[in-house]
This record gives structure tokens, C-alpha cells and sequence, in this order.
């Protein structure tokens, strides 16, 4: 009975997996492999605030003057809300012409509002010309000179600023650097901390950044964008436009340099925050940008939702963007334990913790593999150096756990701090790891060096890197990813797999290596 | 491979994942884990069935308990303290006397009473049992080892692993320690494995490190053809195990004293595999047989009786 309920369960879950699968590949025409290139990408920015039961007005900029792309398929989602479409200018009238660029917004407006409230607003991004990124194209409209309207203070602060730079600096070239360096770090000039004292955030540094520039007669604006690439937490990056010598330049305010921009979508240009809220509190506003799930996907879609209504209302495709991109990584999590199952039962692998190696894994899709293994191996080792000495202080356990945490944490900061500091980005993204996760593997590593010797235990540290390493190739594999994010009912298959990997009781291969006496006799 | 596969086969060795579904899915429930898993538990229930186990000194529980420490240390020259819930012999503190405020190991180092409340408090919070769940400390008599393993073990106690199937002793090792084992007895960590002929109680031939040897690496003495003294009581206590517990498929762990006889320092739900290597005898036939059998052997002499007649080597 037990083994007749066993086949019939693997027997169904492969039969409904299976057909589901072959049905939408071969009657729907659903694409077996990612095609290679994404000409559209779905940004979504998702507004969210708490109301305080009186009236509220959110504006939010909108995409819908980005050149280079079409804006398509706009949405504005707000349950119970009034909304508008505005152009904006980009700075205030007085010191605009009608000829300026202007900015695109959307105004919610509801009388009241209480409890959180959600806003979303979605569009898909279509370069103009198919199948490629548009390069950097310069705005239309050369920016005039305008008076920056600092009060009398302001002017002494900002023009004691501006001589010391230009003393120091050559040309146009030299001379914003080190304006955006003096401003980024407003900490050693007191004129660069007065005239920032109200710039809460990058934004606000920009803002002045550009009166500034006015001011010493170089005609700049500043635009804010969003890069184009896969991100479920996308981040709204500044550059500035200087006009100079009858051409355009494009200072990257991150990184502090001139360069061209890359993937860069201009979203709005002026002093403007990306959304404005009055009546209510807590504004927090995400964004995410995604590619449009492939080209033959998106006709696949289309003509499927034209024919069988029903059937596309209940997949993946139906959730909002953001939740999208969220479950195109939580569906690689079983994947990762199905190979780990494999490389346990079947192989004999052991590793530190069950499914610690997955964890791991994920944590190297933020910093990409060699950085990933790089980093996790140097907070590893320093983090032991740490667990080492306290051995010698007799703490308890909790305590001492505790205390690798902490230096988990300072030891992850400093590296970010000198790596930041010497201009490698990446070393940055080691704050995304799972700090528990490391402080846990710590305190297993040094217990089994204390119980099995140095050995046994870098060896076993060595094989969970080598599943995990295993395990992100698997996981960050896109033709992986598309298989099972277009056919989700392929977890059924695996279900089934795993199942009968639960029923396996033969030799795992490493019972070769450990019984080899009775195979050589 | 394939080929490498079938002759594992062919000679009855029981893998991993067969040991897991085959004996101890279907023989061990769960809800008797906590009676070995627990060496507490265990030595109150053995005792009462007429086990012989070490003596226990005292049980510390709680981290304020350690005040207690000295006064029960201080009657008592040499004593273990080990985790409740400890596995694979981890955590395991072994005591063989005193010198002024310092206690010696087995290895004539020594340690402080501050460095053994230090050990107590990582077995309390839970540094060595499995899951990290919080354990008790247990403090008890160490054992005198018997004269007759003196040139074949190295600093520390030779132990006796037989694995008991539905009451059944079906195979039996003597684990030796060396040096590289640090004085434990544990294959893992490099211990010597030496094969038992159930039906004689004498060593047969040893294995370290998967290879074949035939003295000891570190006192170079021979290791097989050593008999066992009180064999068949000491098969005896072993089936008792069974009775007591109820684990169809169990690791008893056994030790020779000089002044006491056998006594069974452990019990284990999930015996590992090592033993095939050290008889260089697969497990399978023997299980098979018992199966076959088991219905008809009552009592303990029984199944030791069947279990001398049917499995040497």
C-alpha cells in the first residue's frame, strides 16, 4: 500500500508537471529559452505612506518625456484616488523660459486618507529604435544662465567655496570634481556645510551643486534616472548637465567623474524630489525595473490573453512587477535545496548546516561569484581570528556569539569603507550578506577545530563553498531562471524528483571512497 | 563505477542512505530517541534494568549549579564530565588526577578548576549537543581500563562497539585510540578499528585510517588474537539494551574495567558504518538473518546464544 501510494503520488506529479508543461510549449508556444534580447522593461515605482485621516496630494514624477524610449502601457493604480497628469517645469517660473524642458507628473489627490495607504505606477520602456539601447542623447534645450538666489550669507559662504576651487583646478574638467568632492564630504569646509545645511540627501547636494555651478557661469542642470538592468530594489541615480564650449557633459555625481551614460534612463531634470506627499507621513517610495520577460513571451502573453482569458489571470505574469522580480529569486531557493538534497543523498557530500550552503548562494548573487567567495572567505577567516582570541577571554556561549556578530558587522564595514575608498564598488555590496548566517559559520567552524582539528575543518568549510559555488551556478543560471519562472508547474517534476530521491537507499558515491577496502579485496 | 557499485553489493555492505530506510526508519521511532539521546535518561533506565553503567557523581543543570563544582570534585580524584546530549564523543572532559588545584589529563597536561567551569558552561549552554538546544553537564567515574588492552591503546579508553539488531549482537568492533586520535576513540578522528569474532570474543584484525594493519601504529604491538574477558556477559549486556530501550537497531558502546567489569557508556540510535570496515565484513547478511530469526529468540540468552553459534568470523 505504502509503496502503491508512493508511485501513484511521483506518478501524478510527474504526469501533471509534465503535461502542463508540454501543453503550454507545444499547443500555447510558450519559449522554451530566454531570448536574447529584452527590448522592453517594465518600472514600476510603488508609493506607500500612512494617512492621517485628512486630505492627501501625492506628485510623482512620471516617465513620459524619456528620449530615446516610448513609454507604453502606463498605469496608475490607487484605489479611491482622484489623479491628474500635470507638466511641471523644471525649476521655479521666475527663472524658467516656456521653452524649458518640462517634467511630467502625475497628482493623487483624495480627501481622506487614513491608515497605509499603496499607490503604484507602472510603464514599459520601449527603446524607439527595436532591438537596441538607445545611447546618451542631450537634452533640446541649452539651460541659460539664471541667478541662483542665495541670500547674503549664502553668497559670501558660496563664493569663498567657488575661489578656493577655482585656485585649484584648471578648467571645467578639474573644477566640478573637486566642487562635488568639497560638497560630498561638506565635513572639512564650513562654507560647503552652510550652504548644505538644509541638503538632507544626495538630492539636496545636487541642488546645490547646480546653483553653484550658476554662479561661476557654468550653465548645468541636474537629471535624475534610473539604470537599466534586472532590480527588485532599483535606485534613482543623479548625473549633471554642463554646457560648455557649444557641447554637453555629463558628470556622474556617484562616482565623481565625467562620462557617458550607460543603460541610463533619465526620469525627471530640476530640483524636485521623485514624489511629493503633503497630509500624510512615512513616504517611502520603491522602484523596480525589470525586462520585460522576453520578446516571444510578451506575444505569447498577448495573444493568449486575447483567446483564453481565464488561463493568464492565474500566473506569475499577472502579479505586479515588483513581486515578479521578488519570485523570480524565492524560485530559485528549491532549486538550490533539490541540488543540495542530490549532493547529500546521493553523492555524500556534508556540509555545514542543511541548507546553509543555499543561504550562501543567495548571498553571492549580490556580490556576483568571485567577489562573493573573495569577501565571504576574508570575513571568515578575520571573524575565526576574532572567535580564536575570545576563546582565550572564557565568555560564554550566547555571548561570545554574540560577540562574533558584533565583529562580523565592523569587520564587514571596514571592508566595505576601504574598499569603497579605493574605488571598488563591489566590495560595497558585502553589507547585503546575511551577517547571522556568517557569525553561525564561524562558531561551527571553530567548534570543529576544536573538536576535529584545523583539518577537518577547513576541509568541510572548503566543500560548503564548494556546494554553495555550486549552487549559484545552478540558481544564476538564465536559461534556469526562465524555465522556471514561465513554467512554475516544472516544480512538480521536482517535487516528484525529490520524492524518489527520498526513497533512495543505495550507496552514495562517497561510500566508495569509505568502504575502497572492500572494493580493492 | 556501476562495477564498484554491484561489489559493495555482492559483499553486503550497508551504505548510508540503505542504514536510514531499511533499520533505523522502521526500528527506531522517534519518540524513543529521548531515551538514548539524553545520557541521563539512559543511565537511570539502564540502571534499573540491571545494566552495569559508571557511576554517576553528580548532574550539573544549571549554570548557578556550578557552585557545587568544588565539593563534588574535591571527593573524587578522577571523573568524566560529559554533555547529556553530546554525539560522537564531543565535549567530552576526561579527568585523571589531581596535582594541588590542578587536574590532569589523560595526556598529563593539566587544566585549572577555572578552565573546567569554562567547559561546564559551554555544555550548558548547549556548545556540543545537537541542534545547540541547552544540555546538562554529567560527572562521572572514570573508568580504570582492564590491564588486558594495555599495549594496544594509546592514552585513553579502548571501547567496545557492537551493534545490536531486534536484540541480536550481530557485529562487534574494539575501537583503539592513538596518538592521532588524541586519545579518543572515535574512527572519525583517526582511531584504530580492530573486527570482533562474536562467536569467540577475540580481536580478528584492524584497520586505521582504511588500511590494513596489524599492530597498533603507536605501541607497535599486535592487535589481534586478544580475547576479550567475560565476552558472553558482555553480549549479554548489550542485547539487554534492546530490551530496554526498544530501539530495533542500536549502538551500545562498552567498556572494560579493571575493578567493574563491562560498562555500557552509551547508546546510540544511529550507529555509523565504520564497523563493516574494521570486520571487513558487510552487515547485510547478518541483518538478514536476524530478521529471519528474531521471532523465535525470547530471551536474552537466547538471542546471545543464536548470535555466538551464527556470526564468527
Amino acid at each position: 500500500m505504502n509503496k502503491l501510494q508512493f508511485k501513484l503520488l511521483v506518478g501524478i506529479l510527474l504526469a501533471i508537471g509534465l503535461g502542463v508543461f508540454s501543453y503550454k510549449v507545444s499547443v500555447l508556444g510558450f519559449p522554451l529559452v530566454p531570448s536574447e534580447k529584452t527590448s522592453a522593461w517594465n518600472v514600476e515605482a510603488h508609493v506607500a505612506f500612512d494617512g492621517k485621516n485628512s486630505p492627501v496630494k501625492v506628485v510623482l514624477q512620471t516617465l513620459n518625456r524619456v528620449s530615446g524610449f516610448a513609454v507604453t502601457d502606463e498605469f496608475f493604480i490607487g484605489a479611491g484616488y482622484g489623479r491628474q497628469r500635470v507638466s511641471q517645469r523644471i525649476t521655479d517660473e521666475q527663472i524658467t523660459n516656456e521653452a524649458y524642458d518640462q517634467n511630467s507628473v502625475v497628482i493623487w489627490s483624495k480627501r481622506l486618507a487614513d491608515g497605509k495607504q499603496d499607490l503604484i505606477y507602472s510603464a514599459v520602456l520601449r527603446p524607439e529604435s527595436a532591438g537596441e539601447m538607445p545611447k546618451w542623447s542631450p537634452p533640446q534645450n541649452i539651460p541659460e544662465l539664471r541667478d541662483p538666489q542665495f541670500s547674503e550669507a549664502e553668497a559670501v559662504a558660496a563664493n569663498a567655496l567657488l575661489s578656493r576651487i577655482g585656485k585649484e583646478s584648471a578648467d571645467m574638467e578639474s573644477f566640478v570634481p573637486l566642487l562635488m568632492q568639497e560638497l560630498q564630504h561638506s565635513e572639512k569646509n564650513s562654507n560647503a556645510a552652510f550652504l548644505l545645511r538644509n541638503a538632507k540627501n544626495s538630492r539636496g547636494v545636487v541642488n546645490v551643486a547646480v546653483r553653484l555651478l550658476h554662479l561661476s557661469g557654468i550653465p548645468a542642470q541636474s537629471v535624475h534616472g534610473i539604470t537599466l538592468g534586472t532590480a527588485s530594489d532599483a535606485r534613482i541615480s543623479h548625473w549633471l548637465e554642463l554646457y560648455q564650449n557649444d557641447s554637453w557633459h555629463m558628470f556622474n555625481v556617484a562616482k565623481g567623474v565625467f562620462s557617458t551614460p550607460v543603460n541610463f534612463v533619465p526620469w525627471w531634470r530640476g530640483e524636485a524630489p521623485l514624489a511629493e506627499l503633503t497630509g500624510g507621513k512615512h513616504l517611502q517610495v520603491s522602484l523596480s525595473v525589470v525586462p520585460d520577460a522576453i520578446d516571444a513571451m510578451k506575444n505569447v502573453v498577448d495573444r493568449i490573453a486575447a483567446t483564453h482569458p481565464t488561463f493568464f489571470d492565474y500566473s506569475l505574469f499577472s502579479l505586479p512587477v515588483q513581486a515578479q522580480a521578488t519570485y523570480r529569486v524565492i524560485l530559485l531557493i528549491p532549486i538550490g535545496a533539490i541540488l543540495l538534497v542530490f549532493l547529500r543523498n546521493v553523492v555524500g557530500f556534508s556540509t555545514f548546516g542543511t541548507f546553509m550552503p543555499v543561504l550562501i548562494a543567495l548571498s553571492f548573487r549580490e556580490t556576483q561569484l568571485l567577489w562573493g567567495v573573495g569577501l565571504f572567505s576574508i570575513v571568515i577567516a578575520l571573524g575565526l581570528g576574532v572567535r580564536l582570541y575570545l576563546e582565550h577571554l572564557k565568555l560564554l556561549l550566547v555571548p561570545r556569539l554574540a560577540c562574533v556578530l558584533i565583529s562580523v558587522v565592523l569587520l564587514m564595514a571596514g571592508i566595505s569603507v576601504v574598499c569603497f575608498k579605493l574605488g571598488i564598488p563591489r566590495g560595497v555590496s558585502v553589507s547585503l550578506f546575511p551577517m547571522v548566517i556568517m557569525s553561525m559559520t564561524i562558531e561551527r567552524i571553530s567548534v570543529m577545530w576544536d573538536e576535529l582539528g584545523a583539518g577537518k575543518a577547513i576541509q568541510q568549510a572548503v566543500g560548503t563553498m564548494a556546494v554553495s559555488v555550486l549552487a549559484y551556478l545552478v540558481m544564476t543560471n538564465t536559461y534556469v531562471e526562465h524555465l522556471f519562472f514561465v513554467f512554475p508547474e516544472l516544480f512538480l517534476v521536482l517535487l516528484a524528483l525529490t520524492v524518489m530521491m527520498g526513497r533512495y537507499t543505495g550507496y552514495r558515491l562517497l561510500d566508495l571512497v569509505r568502504f575502497r577496502t572492500f572494493i580493492r579485496g | 563505477m556501476f562495477g564498484w557499485f554491484s561489489k559493495l553489493k555482492e559483499q553486503g555492505v550497508v551504505g548510508m542512505n540503505g542504514r536510514n530506510a531499511a533499520y533505523v526508519l522502521p526500528n527506531n521511532p522517534r519518540r524513543l530517541y529521548p531515551l538514548v539521546d539524553d545520557k541521563e535518561t539512559t543511565k537511570r533506565l539502564t540502571q534499573d534494568a540491571g545494566l552495569n553503567v559508571p557511576e554517576m557523581y553528580g548532574v550539573i543543570r544549571a549554570q548557578h549549579e556550578t557552585k557545587l563544582l568544588p565539593d563534588l570534585l574535591e571527593k573524587h580524584d578522577s571523573f568524566v564530565i560529559k554533555p547529556a546530549r553530546g554525539a560522537g564523543g564531543n565535549g567530552i572532559l576526561v579527568i585523571t588526577g589531581k596535582l594541588g588545584s590542578h587536574f590532569l589529563k589523560p595526556d598529563d597536561s593539566f587544566v585549572s578548576t577555572e578552565e573546567i567551569h569554562f567547559h561546564i558552561s559551554n555544555i550548558l549552554s548547549g556548545m556540543y549537543s545537537l541542534g545547540g538546544m541547552p544540555d546538562k553537564a554529567l560527572i562521572e567515574y572514570c573508568v580504570k581500563f582492564d590491564p588486558v588492552f594495555n599495549g594496544i591503546a594509546y592514552q585513553g579508553v579502548p571501547d567496545i562497539r557492537i551493534i545490536v539488531y531486534k536484540g541480536v549482537p550481530t557485529m562487534a568492533m574494539l575501537r583503539l585510540p592513538t596518538r592521532e586520535s588524541d586519545g579518543k576513540a572515535n574512527l572519525h578522528q583517526g582511531a584504530m578499528g580492530c573486527g570482533i569474532d562474536i562467536c569467540t570474543g577475540k580481536t580478528t584484525h584492524a584497520v586505521w585510517k582504511n588500511e590494513n594493519h596489524e599492530m597498533h601504529p603507536d605501541t607497535l604491538q599486535p592487535v589481534s588474537g586478544v580475547q576479550i574477558p567475560g565476552w558472553e556477559e558482555l553480549l549479554r549486556q548489550a542485547s539487554l539494551g534492546y530490551s530496554v530501550t526498544g530501539l530495533g537497531y542500536l549502538g551500545v558502546d562498552i567498556v572494560l574495567d579493571k575493578d567493574l567489569g563491562p560498562l555500557i557508556l552509551e547508546l546510540n540510535a544511529r550507529p555509523g558504518l565504520a564497523i563493516q570496515v574494521a570486520n571487513k565484513t558487510g552487515l547485510q547478511s547478518r541483518l538478514d538473518k536476524v530478521e529471519a530469526v528474531h521471532h523465535n529468540l525470547q530471551s536474552e540468552t537466547q538471542r546471545v546464544q543464536y548470535a555466538m553459534e551464527n556470526f564468527g568470523s
